[in-house]
């Protein structure tokens, strides 16, 4: 198995003043090509963290970082947005669309900021509006579409480069139940069919069991992980078991100390 | 919007589509500053070119021209023209002479205009004398009627320009009646020529005839006052030959008389407007500075309010480069639509402002010539402010984080350059500080300096407004409350909160403020200085004056008169500085006003710039000869102080007078001494008098008696009778008119800044349409989110309106420096306690004026919207 992203003894401080925050402290995560990855934890443990320093929003304190190939963590700015737009796809809890551009065109985007003609990308776009099922909506302004209907925006524009991995934090998050099982289930699919590679922030174990490894992170760390069955409501179940434990042990454990 | 986007840098183009009020206010912004600009070179050019228009067209051929070496148009003898002619190279050499004179039917029609270049009459007939048999070889008459003079030098025919002649009802064939030195003659019209050529000069208003002819009519036989030379072809083709000739005809002619090429002349009037217009320029300079800033103002706010669209572009790949190009691409659109517009409407201002210029500086404008080169500029110009004041915005934007997009709340802006920002501020208020009123700079440089420190403090005070918020919110907090209850207070809360938001609003709010001020305290400054000059040195109660010269006799006739209780004469002089360097020979001519010391003070007194000083101790002083007050201008550009002596050219030579007083003098543009005309008749060898001013005893009506004086003596020694109250009238209309103009470049100024408040409320409203569904639906009224963004907007009037006062005092000061400078005037600062308090008060009135359509607009953001989405 090919890993299209390799994370080594990341750790990231903020300094807030006199106190510095240790968001992650030394984590290690590979995804393997095609795989879909999520990441769990609770509140605070530097998910959202992780997920912008793999990509590229972001600079280290401390470690390395390889996707696709590119040692993200030696590149400059320049670089980095290289590598962000034409090997990431973003997608967000907050679905961050241009109001002032229609669906299709907030598809396109990534493609006209790479200086490419669209026609010769007409029909990629149309079959991934149509993946995500909003052909017949393709000229509404965002403020004419459903919050669904916005992140299904957001998938097919992560989707439009054909990019090397999509990075979605907690995508679900601003969505009731039964638009959120479409969207996770388009991000299945999208990893099924295109053989896409993703990683997913998420806390909502429904959610998790889509994926076919699940990550735990706490205080900053890595502590355990998980592989589907592909039996949903058991994935479920397991994973509830693990968070369960882990708290638990949390409460028992002493504080986590920090070098 | 169907059809999708072609390029990534469409989207400059869709951010400015999907705003249309931001983008129009803006653009209007732009077409205001690049208007005026326009607008005040087209008049510039169509003056200029007028004036040369008139002198090239009268000089006709002519290779060079001799005249006094004085002043131009002062007389002398016609024995030197045998001496020209027989130097080598010259191949003719016409003489000319021209003076002035009235018609017999018009006499008591005549009056005295005032205007920038000094004063003239109104309906006065230039008398052009010629040689008849060989002028036109050097000049074009464009006969349209009739036939051309006589060959013989002293016939009584005249030709008229038939535009004039039409319009005074006089024709071909008839005889005319022109007043004389000795009463009036009798001309017979046998041309009628076209307002072309020599029949430019005046207005049309001339009659051209025989030299001698002229010479008697103006009682100067044997005077010429200009000679035109035609140089031998060879010559004439070669400049360095030319110029040859004319240092041997210099040389040859000696002291006294000046060799200059035709285009000489027009350039010397030219100059004396030149003030006028650099001072219009100046202002029209400072409205697209300001334009600039608020330019510049828009842009950042235009940043700070899509700072997470910009962030999520990062997000998705695009490089900060593109993100400045998007910028700049976005600016350059607005700098062309705006200075597109604004080409179109300088035009159309060119064209209303063009009478009251023409007016003021009393010269008629031809046809307004569009220059394309000053169209090309103009759009150059705009475009290139806009683009140089998005820089600094687009370089903000460069650095805005993709993690930005990912914020639930939009995060405010820092300030500029940090947490320093503010102690760089006072530095450049203080650099800007030291310039103006500190440090001696030499006078060339002082306007451009003035310029460049308006923008310097403007920055600073951006600089230093956004430490100033925190204090000032705490200050207004409780007044706030009052006046808009609960929601003021949140209004005021959010000022601080979004202190970059609000720091560039103040500084919009501030330059407007600034504008009204400096302006109105430079108008009040003039105004006041003139009126007082006026009041004080314009004496007496008549003025009498006559279009010939008068003798002082006649001064002794109308002090018998009964209603009469005191005469002084007076006679005004054109004089030069003795020559120092190489200064040229405008800036050295002064008008030397020649007075009686005996009587003069029982009916006028003079304005000291030293107020311990007295008028009768200078007028004895004067008497006493040799002796000389100056204009504070003088004073000011000869740096020169009493006891210091100022050396004039006479007949007697250079002579050294000294210098006994300062006085304020607005006439002539300040380039004025006053002496006795004892001195007068010593040193230049001038007797007659000019004007005598009167002061009646006490009952009389100055108005009644006026009429009856130029009734009784008006017939025989044509003269014109003026009250002291209308002349002071005249010219404190002249002075109104000329600050019109200044006033509407300074409207303008205000109207932009106006532009670019509602512009900056407006973006603070879209930006926090979330937040302000977020207040709605925790049950604030819409009335409350209207009095909140009120109130909002009147705090921040209050604290611009403070920042512009300081300001406009700044401001003040260099307009004074600029009138000063480029105007020749010397104007005392005085300080308007008003203008204070009316610029204050219009920065609340435009703050909640430009706050109503933002308010109105937040109190209609829809809930649901607002909290859903972006
Ligand atoms: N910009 C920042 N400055 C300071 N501290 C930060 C910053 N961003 C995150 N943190 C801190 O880093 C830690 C990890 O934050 P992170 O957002 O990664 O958590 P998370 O796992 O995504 O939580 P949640 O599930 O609530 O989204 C937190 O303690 C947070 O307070
Ligand atoms: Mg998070």
């Amino acid at each position: 198995m090919m890993t299209i992203l390799e994370a080594r003894r990341v750790t990231k401080q903020y300094r807030m003043g006199e106190v510095t925050v240790h968001a992650l402290s030394g984590v290690d995560f590979t995804v393997a090509k095609g795989e879909f990855v999520a990441i769990m934890g609770p509140s605070g443990s530097g998910k959202s963290t992780l997920l912008h320093l793999l990509g590229g929003l972001d600079s280290v304190s401390d470690g390395e970082i390889t996707l696709a190939g590119h040692r993200l963590t030696q590149l400059n700015d320049n670089q980095v947005t290289l590598v962000r737009r034409r090997n990431i796809g973003f997608i967000f809890q907050f679905f961050n669309l241009l109001p002032m551009l229609t669906a299709e065109e907030n598809v396109a985007l990534p493609l006209l900021i790479d200086g490419q003609n669209l026609n010769a990308h007409r029909e990629h776009i149309d079959h991934l509006l149509q993946l995500v099922g909003l052909a017949d909506r393709r000229h509404h302004k965002p403020d004419q579409l459903s919050g669904g209907e916005q992140q299904r925006v957001a998938i097919a524009r992560a989707l439009v480069t054909n990019p090397a991995i999509v990075l979605a934090d907690e995508p679900t998050g601003n969505l009731d139940s039964k638009t959120g099982e479409e969207i996770l289930r388009l991000l299945r699919r999208s990893c099924d069919e295109l053989h896409q590679t993703i990683v997913m922030v998420t806390h909502d174990a429904r959610a998790a069991s889509f994926a076919d490894r699940v990550v735990f992170l706490m205080d900053g760390r890595v502590v355990g992980q998980l592989r589907t069955t592909g039996d949903r409501s058991a994935d479920i179940r397991a994973i509830q078991r693990y968070l369960r434990e882990s708290e638990e042990r949390a409460v028992l454990a002493p504080e986590p100390q920090h070098p | 919007m169907a059809s999708t986007l072609s390029s990534f840098h469409a989207l400059a183009l869709r951010n400015l589509s999907s705003r249309p009020v931001r983008t129009s206010l803006t653009a209007l912004g732009i077409m205001l500053g690049v208007a005026v600009v326009l607008a005040v070179s087209i008049i510039n050019d169509g003056t200029l070119a007028s004036i040369h228009h008139i002198f090239d067209e009268a000089a006709g051929r002519a290779d060079l021209m001799i005249t006094n070496s004085g002043v131009i148009g002062e007389p002398f003898t016609d024995e030197i023209l045998s001496r020209i002619r027989r130097l080598p190279g010259v191949q003719l050499a016409l003489p000319v002479v021209s003076g002035r004179t009235l018609l017999a039917s018009e006499a008591d029609k005549w009056g005295l205009e005032v205007s920038v270049g000094g004063t003239h009459t109104a309906n006065d007939l230039l008398i052009f004398g010629i040689d008849p048999a060989h002028d036109r070889q050097v000049r074009d008459y464009e006969l349209v009627a009739g036939r051309f003079l006589p060959a013989e030098i002293d016939s009584y025919s005249v030709l008229l320009v038939d535009e004039y002649a039409e319009d005074k009802k006089l024709s071909l064939g008839k005889d005319i009646a022109v007043l004389s030195a000795t009463g009036q003659e009798k001309l017979r019209v046998v041309g009628l020529i076209a307002k072309s050529g020599p029949g430019l000069q005046n207005n049309g208003a001339v009659a051209i005839m025989p030299l001698k002819t002229a010479q008697s009519l103006l009682d100067m036989h044997g005077e010429l006052t200009q000679i035109d030379v035609l140089a031998n072809p060879d010559i004439a083709a070669s400049p360095r030959k030319l110029e040859a000739l004319k240092e041997d005809l210099a040389s040859a002619l000696g002291h006294g008389y000046q060799v200059l090429y035709p285009a000489a002349r027009g350039q010397i009037v030219a100059r004396m407007l030149a003030s006028y217009q650099t001072g219009l320029s100046f202002f029209s300079a400072v409205a697209l500075f300001v334009g600039a800033f608020l330019i510049y103002n828009t842009f950042t706010m235009t940043i700070v309010e899509r700072t997470r669209a910009i962030g999520m572009l990062r997000l998705v790949g695009a490089t900060q480069r593109q993100i400045v190009m998007l910028v700049l691409i976005e600016a350059a659109v607005l700098g062309i639509l705006g200075s597109l517009a604004g080409t179109g409407f300088g035009i159309l201002l060119a064209q209303g402002l063009s009478r009251s210029v023409a007016t003021v500086t009393n010269t008629e404008i031809r046809a307004l010539r569009i220059p394309l080169d000053g169209v090309v500029w103009s759009l150059l110009t705009g475009l290139g402010v806009t683009l140089i004041s998005a820089l600094l915005p687009a370089w903000r934007a460069r650095s805005i984080s993709p993690l930005e997009a990912l914020r639930s709340y939009a995060r405010p802006l820092g300030a500029p350059l940090g947490r320093t920002g503010w102690l760089w501020g006072c530095l450049l208020i203080l650099l800007a500080y030291l310039a103006l009123y500190r440090i001696p700079f030499r006078p060339e440089v002082q306007v451009p300096i003035g310029m460049v420190s308006v923008f310097v403090l403007l920055l600073g005070a951006t600089l230093v407004v956004p430490i100033t918020i925190g204090p000032a919110e705490r200050t207004l907090r409780p007044a706030m409350r009052i006046l808009y209850g609960g929601a003021g207070q949140l209004g005021a809360a959010n000022m601080r909160r979004a202190w970059a938001r609000t720091a560039l609003t103040v500084g919009t709010l501030m330059v407007g403020i600034a504008m009204i001020i400096g302006i109105q305290t430079m108008t009040h400054s003039f105004e006041l200085d003139i009126n007082h000059w006026v009041q004080t040195a314009i004496g007496g109660d008549l003025y009498v004056r006559s279009p010939l010269p008068m003798r002082e006799e006649f001064g002794t006739r109308l002090l018998s008169d009964p209603a009469v209780a005191e005469v002084s004469p007076i006679t005004y002089q054109q004089v030069q500085r003795a020559r120092q360097g190489n200064s040229d020979s405008f800036s050295n001519t002064i008008l030397f006003v020649g007075i009686d010391p005996q009587t003069y003070g029982r009916i006028a007194s003079f304005v000291f710039e030293d107020s311990s000083q007295d008028t009768a101790q200078a007028l004895k002083e004067l008497a006493q000869g040799g002796r000389l007050l100056i204009s504070v201008t003088v004073a000011d550009r000869y740096a020169l102080q009493t006891g210091d002596t100022l050396a004039l050219e006479t007949r007697r030579g250079v002579v050294q007078f000294q210098v006994v007083g300062v006085v304020v003098d607005f006439s002539s543009q300040g380039y004025v001494v006053t002496g006795s005309r004892a001195d007068l008749a010593r040193y230049f060898g001038e007797r007659t008098v000019d004007q005598f001013i009167v002061r009646l005893k006490p009952g009389y009506d100055p108005r009644v008696e006026a009429k009856r004086l130029e009734d009784h003596y008006g017939k025989s020694r044509h003269i014109a009778v003026e009250t002291a109250a209308d002349f002071r009238a005249k010219v404190t209309r002249l002075a109104a008119q000329a600050f019109a103009l200044f006033d509407v470049l300074g409207l303008t100024g205000v109207v932009i800044a106006a532009l670019g408040v509602v512009n900056t409320l407006l973006m603070n409203v879209f930006e926090r349409q979330r937040e302000i569904g977020g207040l709605r639906s925790l049950g604030m009224t819409r009335g409350q989110v209207a009095r909140m963004i009120l109130a909002e907007s009147g705090a921040m009037g209050i604290i611009g309106g403070v920042f512009g006062m300081f300001f406009g005092l700044f401001l003040a000061r260099v307009f004074l420096l600029g009138v000063q400078e480029i105007g020749g005037y010397t104007v005392r600062y005085h300080l308007l306690p008003q203008a204070l308090g009316v610029g204050w008060a219009i920065a609340l009135i435009v703050s909640q004026l430009a706050a109503l359509y933002p308010a109105q607009k937040a109190a209609h953001v829809r809930i649901v919207e607002a909290i859903q989405h972006e």
